[in-house]
C-alpha cells in the first residue's frame, strides 16, 4: 500500500495518466514538456516508480490498444484505476492545501 | 533550397537510415545486457518495457542530435543503472543499509555509483583523461577500419579465397608479368583442370549516345563465364550466353550496372530487349545486375562479351586471335582443394606444351597464378598495417599517460584512501574502486573515440587514396565496434592496474602520516618509481613514432625530387574517342588537325599537342622493333619499347626536352621513311657512342624510319619504378598522323590556371561533334600528386600521429601537477 505524500516522480505520472493511457516514453516526453525539460526521466526511474504504482493497485497496464493510426500497436500502455484516480485527487488536495497555506503565509504570492 | 538530385538526396537518405539502425540496433543490443544490473524478479516484469522505451528514447537522441546524441543518452543511461541497479537491489531486503555480503553485482554498483561521483566532482581530471582516452582509441579504431577494409574484410565475391588471376610472364633480364593474349587464354582454359573455370577480360570505356547527354560509361569486355565464376546473378534479364560470343564481328549485347540503369535509364526494366548506342554500335541491352556489381575492378557499369565486344570497343581483331598480341586479363576459381601451388605446377606443365608447339611465340613465356585479392588489395596491407602500428604507439602513449594522471590523482586522495583502509576496506576493494573508476574512465573515452573516429573517417579515407577498388568501403562496421570495446576494457584495465597496486600496496598508518606529512611521495613497486618510468616510456614512445614520421617524411621528400621528364606545372589533359563508325582514320587525322587548331586559339593556351596516350594517365602499349644497326649484326635483333604517338607541338605541350635534333613537323606522315623520335634511354641502349640522329630502325622489318629527335625520358608509367610490373623499357615516339588510333588525348599548357580551360576545351570538342564525350580531365599535377598520394598520405598520417603523441606527452607534465593539488584539496584536512 503506498501512502502519502507520493513521491514527486509517481504523482506526475499519476497526472499525466489521468488525461489518458501513455505507454512509457510519452511519459517520459510529457514529464519533459511539463517541467521546462527540468526533468529527464531515465527507464530505470520511470519503471520502478511504474512498479511501485502497479503494486499498490494505482495503475495498471491497459489491454486496450489505441487504434492503429493513433500510435504503434506494439507499445505497451499504462491507464490509472480507479484508486489511482482516488489517490491522485487526495495527493492533490494535499498540496493544493500546502499552497493555499504558502499563500496565507504570505511566501508566495496569489489568491486562495 | 537546392536540391541538387531527388533520387540522390534519397539514397543519402535511406543510408542515412539504416546506419541509424545499426547503431540504434547495437546500443539496444548493449542495453538488454546491462539490465543484469537489476534484480531478477525486477527484470521478469519490467524488461521488455525497459528496453522498448529505451529503443524509443535512442530514435529520439539520434534524430535530434545524431550520434552525439546517442552519447549523451548513453552518459545519462550508465547514471540511470547504477543507481537504479543498486536501489533496487537494496529495497529487495527489509534491511537495506548494508551491501549484502558476496552480492557482487551490488558491490559493482556502489563502485560504479562511487566512481561517477568522484569523476563529476572532478571534471577537469576526468575530461583530459577521457579526452587521452578519445584521441587514443578513436585513432586507433580510425585506423583499423581500414585494416578491416583492406586486410581482414574478405571481397565481395561468392568464395573469394577461391579467386585468382593468371598472368603471362615474358622472361627477359627478369620475370614481368604481362596480359595474356586470347588465343594463350583459350589454350589455358582447354587444357586446365584446376580452374571450375577461367574467363577473359579487359577493362574498357565506351560513349553511349543518343540516351541524354553523351557520357563516358567504363565497362568491361568477359567472356559468359565471367560471373559465374564471380558467383553474380543478373539482378533482371541475364547474362551473356556463349552464342553471343561466337565472333569479332556480330552484334554485340550488353548487360548494364545498377548505377547506370538508374541514372540513365531512370530503373525502366523496358530498357531489356532494348538498343543502346555504345561507341556508335548498337547493342541489345539483355540484363541488368545487382547494385554492389562493379566488376573486379570496381568501375564497371555495361558489360559486353569480349569478342564482339572487342569490335565496339575499337580493339584490333588482332587481340583476339593473334597469339602475339596481349591486352587482356583473366580471372579464375579454383577447384575446391586445388591450391595456387597446385595450379602453378599444372600451369607450368602448360606453359611447357605450348613451348613446345610454338617455339617461336612462347620460347620467353609461362605463367603466374596469383591470387585476386592479394592483386587488389596487395599494394595497400603494407601502409596500412605499418600506420596501424604507428597509432598503436599512441594509444600506448595514451594509456601511459592517463595512468599517469590517475597516479597523481591518487596521490592527492591518498587521505581518503587511507581512511578507507582505516575503516576496514580490503586491499581488493580497494584495488576494485580504483579499476572500476579506470575503466569508466575508459569506456566513456572509448565511446567518445568510437565517435572521433566516425566524424574523422570521411577526413582519413579522402587523405589515404589507396588505390582499391570502389567496394572495399572504409566503414565503422561491428568488427571496428568490437576492436574498440576491446581496445577499451584493456586499456581500462592496464592504466587502471598501475595505480590501483601502487596505492593499495602501503598500510594506512604509514599512508596516513606520510600524506599528512610531505603530500604526495613518489609512488613505487619493487623499488622502482613508476611515475617516472611512465614518463620516460611515454618519451621514448613520442620519438620513435617522430622518428619514424621524419624519416617517412625523408623519403617522401626525395620522391619529390624526382625528375619525371615533363613538366607538370599549368598543363591540363582530357581524352577524346571517335567513334570508328563516324570516323575513318583519314578522317581522324582531320579532326585531330583541325582540333589542335582550334585549341592553339583558345585565349590562354600557350601550346597546345595531342598523343595516343600521356604520362601517368595509364594505357600504354609496348612493341618490338629492331634498330639497322643491330639487324646488321644478328637479323633477329629486336628491342621492346613503350610506343607513343604525338601531334607536332605535343612535346613543348607536355614540357619534355628535346636534347637533339627536331619535334614532328605537320609534313612527317608517310609511313615509309618517316620520322621518329626517341627517348635519351633508347639513344642510350641502341647507339651508346653514336650520333643518333639521322638512324633508322624498323617495326615490321621492311619500312623502316629516320630518327629526327632524341628526347629525355619521361616517366610515362609510374614516378616509382617498379620493374615486376612496369619494367623501364625505353619510349619511342610515332607521328601520331601515322598511328591507327581514334583515342587523342588532349594535352593543353596554360598560361594561368588549367582547369579553367577544362569548359572551353570540352565546348571547341563539343562543337566539333556533340556526341563526343570527353572524358579524363584532370592537370598533370594532379597525376604527379596521385602517384605519389600514398606515399605522402603514409608520411602525413605518421607526422599527425607524432604530433598526437607528442600532445598527449605534454597534457600529461601540465596536468599532472594540477591534478595531484585538486585531488588533495578536495579532501577536507583535519
Amino acid at each position: 500500500m503506498i501512502q502519502l505524500p507520493l513521491r514527486p516522480i509517481e504523482f506526475q505520472i499519476l497526472l499525466i495518466l489521468a488525461d489518458k493511457e501513455s505507454h512509457g516514453y510519452s511519459i517520459i516526453q510529457e514529464t519533459k514538456k511539463r517541467t521546462g525539460g527540468r526533468v529527464r526521466l531515465q527507464p530505470g526511474t520511470l519503471y520502478r516508480a511504474i512498479q511501485r504504482l502497479e503494486d499498490a493497485g494505482l495503475i495498471r497496464e491497459s489491454v486496450a490498444r489505441p487504434s492503429r493510426e493513433s500510435d504503434d500497436q506494439r507499445r505497451r500502455y499504462f491507464a490509472l484505476t480507479e484508486e489511482g484516480r482516488s489517490v491522485a485527487a487526495d495527493e492533490a488536495r494535499r498540496l493544493a492545501d500546502l499552497v493555499r497555506e504558502s499563500r496565507d503565509a504570505g511566501l508566495i504570492e496569489g489568491t486562495s | 533550397m537546392v536540391r541538387s538530385s531527388r533520387k540522390d538526396h534519397g539514397y543519402r537518405r535511406g543510408y542515412r537510415r539504416r546506419h541509424a539502425a545499426r547503431w540504434i540496433a547495437g546500443s539496444i543490443a548493449v542495453y538488454r545486457c546491462l539490465l543484469i544490473v537489476y534484480p531478477r524478479s525486477f527484470r521478469r516484469r519490467n524488461e521488455a518495457r525497459m528496453i522498448e522505451t529505451f529503443a524509443d528514447l535512442c530514435v529520439d537522441a539520434f534524430v535530434s542530435s545524431g550520434l552525439r546524441g546517442l552519447l549523451v543518452l548513453w552518459l545519462r543511461t550508465i547514471g540511470d543503472l547504477s543507481d537504479n541497479g543498486l536501489s533496487a537491489r537494496r529495497n529487495r531486503r527489509p534491511d537495506s543499509s548494508a551491501p549484502q555480503r558476496g552480492d557482487l553485482m551490488e558491490s559493482f554498483l556502489v563502485d560504479l555509483r562511487y566512481a561517477l561521483r568522484a569523476l563529476r566532482r572532478s571534471p577537469g581530471f576526468a575530461a583530459v583523461a577521457i579526452i587521452t582516452m578519445a584521441v587514443g582509441i578513436g585513432a586507433n579504431a580510425a585506423m583499423f577500419s581500414f585494416v578491416d577494409a583492406v586486410v581482414l574484410r574478405t571481397l565481395p565475391f561468392h568464395q573469394p579465397g577461391r579467386l585468382v588471376e593468371v598472368w603471362e610472364t615474358f622472361e627477359r633480364d627478369e620475370l614481368e608479368l604481362r596480359n595474356v593474349g586470347y588465343p594463350t587464354y583459350l589454350d589455358w582454359r582447354a587444357r586446365s583442370s584446376v580452374f571450375e573455370d577461367i574467363a577473359a577480360t579487359t577493362g574498357s570505356a565506351f560513349a553511349l549516345t543518343d540516351v541524354g547527354e553523351a557520357q563516358r560509361i567504363p565497362g568491361a569486355l568477359a567472356d559468359p563465364q565471367y560471373f559465374e565464376i564471380l558467383g553474380v546473378r543478373p539482378l533482371h534479364g541475364r547474362v551473356f550466353s556463349e552464342s553471343e560470343n561466337a565472333s569479332y564481328e556480330q552484334a554485340p549485347v550488353a548487360v548494364l550496372g545498377h548505377a547506370l540503369w538508374q541514372s540513365t535509364f531512370g530503373g525502366d526494366l523496358a530498357v531489356l530487349g532494348d538498343s543502346i548506342r555504345l561507341n556508335g554500335t548498337s547493342a541489345t541491352v539483355i540484363g541488368i545486375m545487382p547494385p554492389e556489381f562493379t566488376g573486379i575492378a570496381g568501375t564497371a557499369q555495361v558489360w559486353l562479351p569480349i569478342l564482339p565486344g572487342a569490335r565496339v570497343a575499337q580493339l584490333s581483331p588482332a587481340l583476339v586471335d593473334n597469339r602475339r598480341a596481349r591486352g587482356l586479363r583473366t580471372v579464375a576459381r579454383l577447384v575446391p582443394g586445388a591450391t595456387i601451388e597446385s595450379a602453378q605446377a599444372e600451369f607450368d606443365a602448360i606453359s611447357a606444351e605450348l613451348r613446345d608447339e610454338h617455339p617461336d611465340i612462347y620460347v620467353t613465356r609461362g605463367a603466374v597464378i596469383l591470387s585476386l585479392e592479394e592483386q587488389l588489395l596487395g599494394n595497400t596491407q603494407t601502409p596500412v598495417l605499418l600506420l596501424m602500428g604507428a597509432v598503436s604507439l599512441v594509444l600506448l602513449i595514451a594509456c601511459a599517460n592517463v595512468a599517469n594522471l590517475l597516479l597523481a590523482r591518487a596521490s592527492g586522495r591518498q587521505g581518503e584512501i587511507a581512511l578507507r583502509v582505516a575503516l576496514g576496506g580490503s586491499r581488493i576493494r580497494l584495488m576494485r574502486q580504483l579499476l572500476t573508476e579506470s575503466v569508466l574512465l575508459a569506456t566513456i573515452g572509448g565511446a567518445s573515440g568510437l565517435l572521433l573516429a566516425y566524424w574523422s573517417l570521411e577526413v582519413l579515407a579522402a587523405q589515404l587514396p589507396f588505390q582499391v577498388p570502389a567496394y572495399v568501403t572504409v566503414q565503422l562496421g561491428g568488427r571496428v565496434i568490437a576492436f574498440a570495446a576491446g581496445l577499451t576494457l584493456t586499456t581500462g584495465v592496464l592504466f587502471g592496474l598501475l595505480p590501483a597496486l601502487t596505492t593499495s600496496s602501503t598500510g594506512p598508518a604509514q599512508r596516513l602520516s606520510s600524506w599528512r606529512r610531505a603530500g604526495a611521495p613518489a609512488r613505487r613497486i619493487a623499488g622502482l618509481n613508476v611515475r617516472g618510468l611512465l614518463v620516460s616510456a611515454e618519451i621514448a614512445l613520442s620519438l620513435t613514432l617522430l622518428v619514424g614520421a621524419g624519416l617517412l617524411l625523408r623519403s617522401f621528400a626525395s620522391l619529390q625530387d624526382i625528375e619525371p621528364g615533363f613538366d607538370p606545372t599549368n598543363t591540363l589533359t582530357v581524352s577524346v574517342t571517335l567513334p570508328e563508325t563516324d570516323y575513318s582514320i583519314e578522317q581522324t587525322v582531320t579532326f585531330g588537325n583541325q582540333l589542335i587548331d582550334g585549341l592553339r586559339g583558345l585565349p590562354g593556351v600557350e601550346a597546345a599537342g595531342l598523343a595516343t596516350d600521356t604520362p601517368l594517365a595509364g594505357g600504354y602499349s609496348a612493341i618490338v622493333v629492331a634498330t639497322e644497326d643491330a639487324r646488321a649484326i644478328d637479323p633477329e635483333a629486336r628491342t621492346r619499347v613503350y610506343v607513343h604517338s604525338i601531334s607536332p607541338g605535343y612535346l613543348e605541350a607536355v614540357g619534355a626536352e628535346l636534347r637533339s635534333g627536331r619535334d614532328f613537323l605537320p609534313s612527317d606522315t608517310g609511313e615509309s621513311l618517316g620520322a621518329v623520335i626517341v627517348s635519351e634511354s633508347m639513344a642510350a641502349r641502341s647507339w651508346p657512342d653514336e650520333e643518333p640522329i639521322g638512324k633508322r630502325l624498323t617495326r615490321n622489318g621492311t619500312d623502316w624510319l629516320t630518327v629526327v629527335g632524341v628526347i629525355g625520358d619521361i616517366r610515362h608509367r609510374q614516378l616509382v619504378v617498379d620493374t615486376f610490373l612496369n619494367p623501364d623499357d625505353p619510349d619511342v615516339y610515332f607521328p601520331l598522323a601515322q598511328a591507327r588510333s581514334r583515342n587523342l588525348s588532349v594535352v593543353v599548357r596554360s598560361r594561368g590556371e588549367p582547369l579553367a580551360l577544362a569548359g572551353p576545351v570540352r565546348r571547341l570538342v563539343q562543337e566539333m561533334n556533340r556526341n563526343l564525350p570527353v572524358f579524363g580531365t584532370s592537370t598533370m599535377a594532379e597525376l604527379v600528386a596521385t602517384e605519389l598520394a600514398i606515399n605522402r598520405a603514409s608520411a602525413r598520417m605518421l607526422t599527425l600521429f607524432g604530433v598526437m603523441a607528442l600532445l598527449l606527452a605534454s597534457i600529461r607534465s601540465s596536468c599532472c601537477a594540477a591534478i595531484s593539488g585538486a585531488a588533495a584539496s578536495a579532501i577536507p584536512h583535519w
